[in-house]
């Protein structure tokens, strides 16, 4: 439920600002807000380039790690001690940091030397026949020495044109599509020949001007390579070393995170004050007066209730069960002050129907140890651990259906206790869509509260109330056709079908008159068509369940596929028998994986835009007060 | 040239467009999807699992057609039971098949695309994974409510 908020305005002495700053973010309960002139409290600009460096530092010696065994690398957590973690000690890790970002340079720097120096190396390979000196291949004062490419394909064309050729050529190495070539020329002739030359490929390099042969060029590269690779080998040593102080990196990571968060806090200040606003939940104002006292005995403070008009964040409290829930609505949109917090209620719609979905004792179970196991040893936090919550509450309805429906693990060991959806496909549609006229009916109910609340009941009764009329009157009124689908075929009273009929005629009478109340003239008519018009809208909500039919069948009837492919393969022995475990267990962790983002998908997706398409609007701010902030830490003893 | 045909072989006709076409759809689609997330990961590789999630979605329809596809293979004994077909009620079956295999072959590919699109729109804002992946779910609507006429139509289907 939306718990109410107010604004604490508080004026501390410069002096005891980090302090106090400290304290709120230590109890967590401030979300300090900026107003006019405000700005950052404290310069975070050291602290954030310290984040920056530590995440590059954590991916430079993420490649170098030991590999940590499966079960530490679940089971190891980072736990700090609160007066450790705030007090963060930064000389050492920034030293360490450094030298990481130096090793990092130097290793790209030489993998850039050595990778110039092996191309290199490669444009000289042609040349290495080439026995003198390359300073020596020059002008003279009757000759002229040419080097440079034939493509391979015009070779042909450049022997002919060689045979008149009155100089000399060597030919050399080859390249993947060009030959090297070296020509000596008279001077005097040289122009039209080498034009010759040119027309059919020819193109002229420059090799090095040194005083070297090729192959002293080439050898040089290569003790420059080699010298390289041991300094490089020598670094990535020192980082694996480095590596093994990973977590104090991420650490001092957190650490530096949670400085941020504090010295960007927004306030406004004078020469000697410090003054700041933020939103608190009312319940909780002696906490955070102890806090503040904690801190500093010189303090000035005032709670005010939110303005009208002014955008105060939305704060929630749900219990134990309903909170696990409250990232899926705000993946929608968080409430508004305004809004009915849609959690308590939706969350027990969305377990209820994530099981009908799954419905198998043995993904039930399997999910159930999954999701414990996660919680126990990675003890996951925020919204990901939430989600976990979620997943781990579902188990419960997953296998409770399963029993229901007798599947386990896509076979019937245990007779079932209602009916095989597979079996029996028409009772499951109808049951779904029953669910889907509760969970409308629902909604609209939800709508109709918040209307009666806000002062607006007839709103209520004309827009909702009618529309849960029509549903459950349409719902009775049908009953007996629907009745008639069932392999029992039971009769119902026709009493039902009468009831039904007039509710539902009551229902459109209703929204038939009233529909149109807000036009004028002729609009009144024309608006109650168009509401009773609206009927095509809720029919096509009400057949949106029955995804939950179709998932629920396919997740039981794969199931039941990959029993029966285990089956066919086990026919052999030993052999056989192996295959047909192999594919039994990835048959099976296949299908629930599927079923689960299925489930998952779907069952958001049916409260979005069914459940929520019928009172819940959203849009507000959430509620994020200033505290510890960190990512890579698992705990933090509070060491009071 | 059906008059040849047992009423299986008919049945059998519509498993294979089931599986056929929806497979088709799927392959389809998460290749598109496959294109946008490897786009998506080279320049940010952190983000490879939800981009996973998100290429996965438009896999269903094969699912479904599968499923559709043994349904048949088990209501027409091609997987050991012995019932005989007739030519009519092969030819249903053949009927029952169409839905999910022609839905989801469609849906496949647009689920695809709005998985493409998802993938992109997560590349760039990672918290709005979760809205993308529902506009994708929505695609997949008309697939399922294909797949639902198939079930219904193979379980009443009366077989002799």
């Amino acid at each position: 439920m939306i718990v109410p908020v107010k604004k604490l305005k508080l004026v501390v002495l410069k002096e005891d600002e980090e302090k106090v700053l400290k304290a709120l973010q230590r109890v967590g309960e401030v979300m300090v807000i900026s107003t006019e002139n405000t700005h950052e409290s404290l310069d975070a600009s050291k602290e954030e380039n310290f984040v920056q460096r530590t995440q590059k530092s954590l991916s430079v010696i993420k490649p170098f790690k030991e590999k940590e065994k499966l079960k530490e690398k679940f089971s190891h957590l980072i736990v700090v001690d609160y007066k450790d973690f705030v007090n963060p000690d930064s000389n050492k890790p920034d030293d360490l940091l450094t030298k990481i970002e130096d090793a990092d340079n130097t290793i790209s720097r030489l993998k850039a030397e050595n990778d110039a120096a092996n191309e290199f190396k490669k444009s000289l390979l042609p040349w290495e026949g080439l026995t003198g000196k390359l300073s020596t291949i020059s002008k003279s004062k009757f000759t002229v020495i040419h080097v440079g490419f034939i493509p391979l394909k015009q070779l042909e064309q450049f022997k002919e044109i060689e045979k008149n050729f009155k100089g000399e050529l060597q030919y050399l190495g080859q390249t993947t599509d060009s030959q090297a070539v070296l020509i000596a020329n008279w001077k005097d002739d040289d122009a039209s020949e080498m034009d010759q030359f040119k027309t059919v490929g020819f193109v002229e390099i420059a090799l090095p001007n040194v005083d070297k042969t090729v192959k002293e060029l080439m050898s040089e590269k290569d003790t420059l390579v080699a010298a390289n690779q041991k300094v490089i080998a020598e670094t990535e040593a020192h980082l694996k070393e480095w590596a093994k102080q990973e977590e104090s990196i991420k650490i001092f990571s957190d650490e530096m995170k949670t400085v941020t968060a504090l010295k960007a806090a927004p306030v406004q200040t004078t020469v000697d004050t410090v003054y700041l606003e933020g939103w608190i939940k009312t319940s909780r104002q002696e906490r955070v007066v102890n806090a503040i006292k904690s801190a500093t005995d010189t303090f000035d403070y005032e709670f005010v209730d939110p303005e009208e008009g002014e955008n105060a964040p939305v704060a929630l409290e749900n219990n134990k069960f309903a909170s696990n829930f409250e990232p899926i609505t705000d993946m929608f949109a968080h409430p508004t002050k305004d809004d009915m917090d849609p959690n308590p209620v939706m969350s027990l719609w969305y377990w209820v129907i994530f099981g009908i979905m799954m419905a198998d004792v043995g993904y039930g179970i399997i999910l159930f140890l999954g999701t414990l196991f996660i919680k126990k040893v990675m003890k996951p936090r925020g919204s990901f651990g939430k989600l976990i919550n979620v997943f781990f509450l579902g188990s419960i309805t997953t296998t409770i259906w399963g029993v229901v429906f007798g599947s386990y693990f896509g076979a019937e060991l245990i007779p079932h206790i209602w009916f095989v959806p597979q079996d029996d496909p028409i009772t499951m549609l109808l049951f779904t869509l029953i669910i889907g006229v509760c969970h409308l009916s629902c909604g609209l109910i939800m709508k109709c509260v918040m209307q009666f609340k806000s002062g607006h009941p007839l709103d209520g009764i004309f827009d909702q109330i009618s529309w849960v009329l029509v549903l459950v009157g349409g719902s009775l009124t049908l009953s007996q056709f629907c009745a008639n689908m069932l392999p029992t075929q039971p009769t119902i009273p026709p009493i039902v079908m009468t009831v039904g009929e007039i509710i539902a005629l009551v229902g459109i009478a209703i929204i038939l008159f009233t529909a149109g109340r807000k036009a004028k003239g002729i609009g009144k008519v024309v608006g109650g068509l168009k509401g009773v018009y609206n009927i095509t809208s809720y029919l096509s909500d009400v057949l949106s369940y029955a995804r939950i039919l179709a998932l629920a069948m396919s997740t039981a009837i794969i199931g039941f596929v990959m029993n029966m492919l285990a089956g066919m393969v086990g026919g052999t022995p030993i052999i056989g028998i192996v295959f047909s475990i192999i594919v039994y267990v990835i048959g099976h962790i296949f299908n629930m994986a599927m079923g689960l983002l299925s489930a998952y998908v779907h069952d958001s997706r049916l409260q979005y835009i069914e459940f929520y398409g019928k009172f819940y609007e959203g849009g507000g701010l959430d509620f994020k007060p200033l505290t510890l902030e960190y990512k890579y830490v698992n705990e933090i003893k509070d060491g009071k | 040239m059906f008059e040849n045909m047992s009423g299986q072989s008919i049945a059998v006709l519509g498993a294979a467009l089931a599986a056929a076409l929806a497979g088709c759809g799927s392959a389809i689609g998460v290749g598109i999807a496959g294109k946008s997330a490897a786009g998506v990961s080279s320049e940010k590789p952190e983000l490879f699992g939800k981009l996973l999630v998100l290429q996965a979605l438009p896999g269903t329809q094969g699912i479904y057609g599968f499923l559709a596809a043994v349904l048949i293979m088990v209501n027409t004994g091609l997987l050991g039971a012995n019932v005989t077909i007739s030519v009519a009620t092969g030819w249903s079956f053949f009927g029952a098949g169409l839905p999910i295999g022609i839905a989801g072959l469609v849906s496949g590919i647009y689920q695809g695309k709005a998985a493409a699109a998802a993938i992109q729109l997560t590349g760039k804002s990672p918290d709005n994974f979760v809205k993308g992946m529902t506009m994708t779910a929505l695609v997949e609507t008309y697939a399922i409510l294909g797949l639902l006429v198939s079930i219904l139509l193979i379980f009443g289907i009366p077989v002799a």
